[in-house]
């Protein structure tokens, strides 16, 4: 079973993958999906509807999405329940959110953070915004220092789970 | 008969269709970014010119002379841009003894100086836009703000052309602060400083002609196109016909470009261009002796292929067509795909086509140099496709192109795409509306996508990685494929 909370036009998704079912959002769908080809090419089969999707990675750590003519990014968050797929870097990580300079970094590595805590600030045109930890857990790593000008989805903090 | 088109992209492979058509070999010249474009791959045979910066290929005249005479090619096609502008190249191209297929040297020097253009269609008899014929010195600007010219004014470069160099002033103040800017722009994008002022035209329409010349005073129109949806004084959408001239309107300006080129006795295709006012007066800006972007508009309406005119005229030195064959029909329009971010002011982007899909059907054409595999680099202009659709209405028309944008997929690459399709879904633009400050106070409406829609993508997106973590997709496709190919095989040999 897993568990993805996805993203899309200020929408947001909770997807459950338990075997072959899928549950959105507490509904349980009919829905299969399959690669048409290695470059991002799908198909989805609903009843009564089959539908063409392009998905691929983007630069911001997000993934872009064709589907019927829109083109959609979108975010996702995936918390694993099996023991055998545990990865540390699905707890939390935390992206610059537009280009913009690094303040001040709040934490070390090895902190134990919880879910809002600020971690760093960055500013961007004047504006200071305080990035926080969408998760509570363990300052992984941290992939900037203060004074860095960085690019937009830039990774700069990794959290991993507490405990 | 051997062609070289002195070009790359969309263009360069627009021109070759019509070379095989007419069962004419063709030279593809490229830079080392271009090694695997498509125009080379189109080509009968392809040359390489030099290194990725233009100075050092595609705008180097002795590289490509020299090119055209190694492979034998006798004819040369310079396309738009590039060189396709300067009279020295159409002069060395027929100083040594090759086919240029463009206007004569001195017809283009005429109309590569905005300045001298503007004489020119005055003795024509056109009505020019107000304002000095004479350049702009750094310390006249208050000479030059006078009777005839008022703010706000636009300073423009001389040497100009596709939009480029152009800077608005309102005031002495702003005059005199981007008087120096406008300067430098010049000189570095077309290695000449000369500038001029021009009024700007409030609520104007860009409007131009399409013309073809036999060099001996007969010329015949293909018609008008509006172009005024433009986005940094560079045209993003175009159509013909002009949705918003009335018959008389559209007879006074065909015959004030025609007359133009009569003359001048105007050689090859050129589009004399015309802003209008909101009181329908109309005044002439420029030309350009050149094949243009927005040419399949006309083509679509009129039937006529433009570039096997122009190649037939130059090779055989006549113009057997006649005015009264050429007829307009329906409507049609171009979106330019371009590799830019509407979202971020137009910044040029690039990256990898992952995956493309062309769109077809009814109606649409596609003259496009995107595969899949290539590399958008921002070495070259944006432009990387053109979508055109054709329709017996207007309205059907957008439809198709709407519909065609949308079946358009472009993978790893950030386009104009869906902004393309919003302009075109607008009010304004539905009814025709539309003037060349357009985007200016345009916002896309926040079109959020039906739920259902959104809800299938989350729904894609989360098994998309669900699948990327749980299958090592090596193992299971492949095995797939070879289990399907062994009983395939199994069944043929079976049947035999």
């Amino acid at each position: 079973m897993a568990d993805y909370r996805v993203t899309i036009a200020n929408r947001t998704y909770d997807v459950s993958i338990i075997d072959d079912q899928l549950v959105v959002n507490g509904d349980r769908i009919s829905y299969d999906m399959d690669s048409l080809n290695d470059n991002g090419l799908h198909i989805i089969r609903q009843p009564n509807k089959n539908t063409e999707a392009y998905l691929e990675p983007n630069r911001q750590g997000q993934y872009d999405i064709q589907i019927d003519g829109n083109h959609l990014s979108a975010e996702i968050l995936s918390g694993f329940q099996s023991s055998r797929k545990r990865s540390p870097q699905d707890t939390g990580s935390i992206h610059s959110p537009m280009p913009g300079l690094i303040i001040d970094i709040m934490v070390n590595i090895g902190d134990r953070v919880k879910e809002g805590q600020t971690l760093l600030i960055q500013e961007a045109m004047k504006m200071q915004m305080k990035l926080r930890a969408p998760s509570s857990g363990v300052v992984k790593f941290i992939s900037t220092t203060p004074g860095s000008q960085v690019e937009k989805g830039v990774l700069l903090i990794s959290l991993a789970p507490a405990g | 008969m051997k062609l070289l088109v002195a070009n790359r992209g969309e263009i360069a492979i627009r021109i070759m269709r019509t070379c095989r058509e007419l069962g004419i070999s063709t030279v593809a010249v490229y830079s080392e970014a271009d090694q695997n474009s498509l125009h080379t791959r189109y080509a009968d045979e392809a040359i390489s010119i030099g290194a990725t910066k233009a100075n050092d290929s595609y705008l180097n005249i002795n590289r490509i002379l020299k090119a055209a005479h190694d492979i034998g090619a006798n004819t040369i096609h310079p396309g738009y841009g590039f060189l396709s502008e300067n009279p020295k190249f159409g002069q060395a191209v027929e100083d040594s003894g090759l086919i240029f297929i463009g206007p004569r040297p001195e017809t283009m020097a005429i109309f590569g100086d905005k300045l001298s253009a503007r004489r020119a269609a005055r003795k024509a008899g056109l009505l020019v836009l107000p304002g000095p014929d004479q350049p702009l010195e750094d310390n006249q600007t208050e000479y030059m703000i006078n009777d005839s010219i008022s703010y706000p004014v636009l300073v423009k470069a001389a040497a100009g052309g596709g939009g480029k160099g152009i800077r608005l002033a309102r005031s002495d103040s702003e005059l005199s602060e981007v008087v120096g800017l406008a300067r430098e722009e010049a000189k570095a994008a077309f290695g000449d400083g000369t500038i001029y002022l021009e009024p700007l035209v409030q609520k104007a329409r860009h409007i131009e002609v399409q013309i073809l010349g036999d060099g001996k005073g007969k010329i015949i129109n293909f018609g008008e196109r509006e172009c005024s949806i433009q986005r940094r004084h560079q045209k993003l959408i175009e159509e013909a016909p002009a949705p918003s001239l009335s018959n008389s309107e559209r007879e006074c300006i065909i015959e004030a470009a025609c007359e133009l080129g009569r003359n001048l006795k105007y050689r090859s295709l050129g589009t004399v261009e015309f802003l209008m006012d909101e009181n329908s007066q109309f005044y002439f800006i420029e030309v350009n002796p050149r094949i243009q972007v927005e040419h399949p508009v006309t083509e679509m309406v009129t039937g006529y292929d433009l570039v096997r005119e122009q190649i037939l005229l130059a090779t055989t030195g006549n113009l057997d067509l006649d005015q009264s064959q050429i007829q307009v029909r329906g409507a049609a329009i171009e979106a330019r795909i371009l590799a830019e971010d509407p979202d971020e002011n137009f910044l040029p982007t690039s990256g990898e086509i992952s995956y493309l899909k062309e769109p077809g059907g009814p109606g649409i054409r596609v003259d496009s140099a995107l595969y899949q595999g290539m590399a958008v680099t921002a070495d070259y202009d944006s432009l990387v496709s053109k979508l055109i659709a054709w329709g017996n209405h207007r309205k059907t028309a957008i439809d198709r192109l709407q519909r065609g944008l949308s079946e358009y997929q472009i993978g790893g690459l950030k386009t104009d795409l869906v902004f393309l399709n919003q302009i075109l879904e607008s009010h304004p633009y539905q009814t025709g509306e539309i003037t060349t400050t357009f985007l200016d106070d345009f916002t896309p409406e926040n079109n959020i996508p039906a739920e259902s829609v959104t809800r299938d993508a989350a729904v894609a997106a989360a098994l998309y990685i669900h699948q990327k973590r749980t299958q090592p997709k090596s193992t299971t496709d492949l095995n797939g494929n070879l289990w399907q190919q062994t009983a395939w095989r199994e069944q043929i040999s079976s049947g035999t």
